[in-house]
């Protein structure tokens, strides 16, 4: 193999790991209900259990997306990582789908955190319905309460 | 030529780790606290009752624990200085066309039992 062709297959590696790399190292972001990003949902949060008060989540987090069940579950979202923009921009033109990902805190009738936990799922897309996705992420949080309530 | 092989792999190696680097982290955004929150926003002067924020804020965007913690979503008002309340419908709660362009500014605020301002939170989003 010349040299000119092992510089370019270098580098089209050079450019193929760099990417690995990014998509890697991007965090999966819990965003509040502003759009504001949070923390990456894979390290350790300050959140504990049976202690961590609804006023300190807010105070931290700020607002959320839905305020479900009387205030007793918080529901913030977050963006993965492996959905990059242009997958973002495509997913819904090719499939008619949307994902989404849900961040969801439940309280206990103290205000003290009883429970945290991940929902994601996917929604049909519509020019006519955009509320579609909203309506089924809505039950998949009433889901992920039941459950709770099963525990 | 050695030296510039070398160099131009330290670089490329240098430039992996400053792109993973950056994407690795969360963007956090700017919280205001102390004498600045107060310009922005007078009514957060410690110990102010509930009334005094809410005559100035105005409906807040949130209600929690019968009224002790009140959301409001903000934006500065060029003319004044201070921060004023997104009407309620341009926000990304009360519309279905979310209008996240109008909210500058998150605010959390919670009161003790007296109904008397304890804590607050004011983050300024963009």
């Amino acid at each position: 193999m010349g040299s000119r062709a092992r510089q370019v297959l270098l580098a089209l590696f050079a450019c193929a790991s760099s990417g690995c790399f990014v998509l890697v190292g991007q965090p999966d972001v819990v965003v509040s209900g502003t759009g504001r990003p949070l923390f990456d949902k894979r390290e350790d949060f300050f959140v504990d259990v049976g202690k961590t008060t609804r006023a300190e989540m807010l105070l931290q987090l700020g607002q959320p997306f839905w305020v479900a069940d009387d205030g007793a579950v918080l529901v913030y979202a977050y963006i993965r990582s492996t959905h990059n923009v242009v997958w973002m921009i495509i997913a819904p033109i090719v499939s008619g789908t949307v994902d989404f990902e849900l961040y969801l805190v439940q309280f206990d009738s103290a205000g003290q955190v009883s429970r945290t936990g991940f929902r994601s799922g996917k929604a049909t897309w519509s020019m006519s319905e955009s509320l579609d996705a909203r309506r089924i992420a809505a039950a998949a949080v009433a889901e992920w309460i039941r459950q709770g309530a099963a525990q | 030529m050695l030296r510039l092989a070398i160099a131009l792999r330290a670089c490329g190696a240098l430039a992996l780790f400053l792109a993973s680097w950056g994407c690795a982290s969360v963007p956090q955004a700017t919280r205001i606290e102390g004498v600045e929150a107060l310009q922005l926003v007078p009514a957060l002067q410690a110990g102010n009752s509930r009334e005094a924020v809410v005559l100035e804020l105005g409906t807040p965007a949130r209600e929690l624990e019968s009224g002790r913690i009140l959301c409001f979503l903000l934006r500065r008002d060029a003319e004044r200085g201070t921060l004023v309340p997104v009407p309620r419908n341009v926000t990304p709660f009360e519309s279905d066309q979310l209008s996240w362009r109008w909210v500058e500014y998150d605010l959390v605020t919670v009161f003790d039992a007296d109904g008397l301002l304890e804590r607050f939170s004011l983050v300024q989003l963009w």
